[in-house]
């Protein structure tokens, strides 16, 4: 505990199908005077910073499009945790979000690293949207023996759950001080 | 109700219809509606789609259409027709090309400058541009749909779906297999391309209701090359040793020669059964007799346990004459056997169709119930032969204890 400022650093990634919110949700979480009026898809990847907890995060904004997911592996090695987004009102892509979800487990990334895992159920005020336990079941998320995960319902347009979520991952992190 | 007064008319219904763009390969370019109807017509729309271009008549109802290129530069309609032909339109023009699929078609797809039809007879056969057969495959049952599958992704995809009456939808590249997929239901129809956001979507429609939607996994790999195409691997050809060069050789030299003794020899054979066969018809010795040009049929059975027998005799005469004067007569070791019948040797008329039954008993007297063969004889007073014989082979007799 001898930093200058006392602050931690944590580097984390953002991953999820496109259009899962991704953007949104870290957009809510940046200070007011640097937010977006219009969040637009992302293209390849975007590096974020946001103030949490006292936590400054840097975050690897991914595109969540088909074309730009093989990127996701590339950034994995360096995270100290990860942010899977689902829109939870897609039900008829939760399957390809489960297959994109089961290869990162597969990934030396991610396999070999046991860094915590935050899912965000997004978009939980559209009608019809699945709740966090029924997508934790799609998800077969019990399974996750090697690691911690949780699971958040939010509203990445009113900020609904998504400090709480940002907040466990926070806890989650490694305590020792990153430089 | 009442059609007087009405003018009679032909109902026509529409069989299949297709798009074909003008002038640009571009999604949303302007294109024409092109369709087909039971009036044996091709019908191209004006790209208003308010009037009739160009109308076409047909050999045969077209029921599937595919379209290649770009109407204005040189493209090319293909309509696959109720008479197990397709047909090739170009400029407007029906062309004398033409592919015969020898069955009826249930589907037909356009991939990577080949026809692929599937057809009624369970085959999926694809032809070149120019009109020749490029493969066929067979399927186990009927094909109910077929579907291309095409993508452009790192590595673009050109693919067939087929899909079969037992539940399976088989992918092939070229004619190979990449995967099968299997559902519980009959497929009615299929469509694969981009579904909401995902592009690689296959909706399927099933013969009971169902609606299912596959998504191909991003990862997928479907290249031929990491699938070992069945029958064209290479075959494991032992090498050529002396033995098997200098008997190629020598087939190869005496090919005539070897062929002829064989067709002599097999001839022989086939003379050497013919003879033994009618020699044996001929005496009177197969149960079945044509001695003396008559025909007959006799059937000897014995019943008892001993020391007397039943001999039952079945006769029949399956000529169309009557015999005259036919007898039985009985050989056999005397020291053995005692006939107690009698009368069974008198002539008999056998008309022809009738079945004679006779029954003879035998005593066993030997001692020891010993066993032994009985002959039977038919003959008549015009020869010496039998005309038919049947061997009793007797079993050991029970002894008379008494
Ligand atoms: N109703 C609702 N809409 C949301 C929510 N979160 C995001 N959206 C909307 O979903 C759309 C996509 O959001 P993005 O943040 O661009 O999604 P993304 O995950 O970054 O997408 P890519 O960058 O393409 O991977 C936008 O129109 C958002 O306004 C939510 O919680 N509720
Ligand atoms: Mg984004």
């Amino acid at each position: 505990m001898g930093g200058s400022l006392g602050k931690k650093k944590a580097k984390i990634i953002i991953v999820g199908l496109d259009n899962s919110g991704k953007t949104t949700l870290i957009n809510y979480l940046k200070p007011p005077k640097e937010t977006l009026s219009e969040v637009t898809p992302t293209v390849g990847f975007k590096v974020e910073s946001f103030k949490q907890d006292k936590i400054n995060f840097t975050c690897f904004d991914m595109s969540g499009q088909g074309i730009y997911r093989e990127l996701w592996p590339e950034y994995y090695s360096e995270a100290q945790g990860v942010i899977f987004v689902v829109d939870s009102a897609d039900k008829l892509r939760i399957a390809v979000a489960k297959n994109e979800l089961e290869m990162m487990f597969e990934d030396p990334g991610i396999r070999d690293r046991p860094v915590p895992i935050l899912f965000f159920a997004n978009k939980k005020d559209l009608p019809y949207a699945l709740t966090e336990s029924e997508i934790a079941e799609q998800f077969e998320l019990d399974n996750i023996s090697d690691r911690d995960w949780h699971i958040e319902a939010s509203n990445a347009l009113t900020g609904e759950g998504v400090t709480e979520g940002i907040n466990w991952l926070g806890a989650k992190l490694p305590k020792k001080k990153k430089k | 109700m009442d059609r007087a007064g009405k003018p009679l008319f032909q109902s026509n219904y529409l069989t299949c219809m297709k798009t074909m763009n003008k002038n640009k390969e571009d999604v949303k370019s302007v294109s024409h509606l092109i369709v087909c109807n039971e009036n044996r017509e091709l019908i191209i729309m004006e790209q208003s789609g308010i009037k009739i271009k160009k109308s076409i008549k047909l050999p045969s109802v077209g029921v599937f259409i595919e379209t290649y290129g770009l109407y204005d530069i040189d493209g090319k309609i293909f309509i696959a027709c109720r008479d197990g032909k397709i047909y090739v339109v170009k400029n407007g023009l029906l062309s004398n090309q033409v592919y015969d699929i020898e069955s009826k078609p249930v589907g037909m797809v356009y991939i990577d400058k080949s026809i692929v039809v599937a057809s009624m007879n369970n085959v999926v056969s694809s032809y070149y541009g120019k009109g020749k057969k490029n493969y066929s495959i067979y399927m186990p049952c009927t094909i109910t749909n077929i579907e291309k599958m095409i993508m452009k992704r790192t590595k673009s995809v050109n693919a067939a779906l087929v899909a079969l009456s037992n539940g399976e939808i088989r992918m092939f590249n070229n004619k190979f297999l990449i995967t099968t997929i299997k559902t519980d239901d009959v497929i009615m129809g299929m469509r694969f391309g981009v579904f909401g956001r995902e592009e690689g979507s296959l909706v399927i429609n099933f013969k009971h209701g169902g609606l299912s939607v596959k998504m191909l996994q991003r990862q997928a790999n479907l290249s031929v090359s990491n699938h070992k195409p069945g029958p064209s691997i290479k075959q494991d050809i032992p090498l050529k040793i002396k033995l098997f060069v200098e008997l190629t050789q020598r087939e190869r030299d005496h090919s005539v020669d070897m062929h002829r003794l064989f067709q002599k020899d097999l001839c022989k054979l086939r003379l050497k059964t013919a003879q033994s066969y009618i020699s044996l018809l001929n005496e009177g010795h197969a149960p079945m007799s044509y001695a003396q040009g008559s025909k007959l049929r006799l059937n000897a059975t014995t019943e008892g346990i001993g020391p007397i027998f039943k001999i039952k005799l079945e006769l029949q005469n399956l000529s169309k004459k009557s015999m005259v004067g036919t007898r039985v007569m009985l050989s056999y070791a005397t020291d053995i056997y005692k006939v107690i019948s009698k009368g069974f040797h008198k002539p008999m008329t056998l008309l022809p169709q009738i079945n004679y039954n006779q029954e003879i008993l035998v005593e066993n007297i030997d001692e020891n119930g010993a066993a032994d063969l009985i002959r039977v004889f038919i003959y008549n007073h015009e020869s010496s032969m039998p005309l038919i014989t049947a061997n009793l082979n007797m079993p050991l007799s029970e002894v008379d204890l008494e």
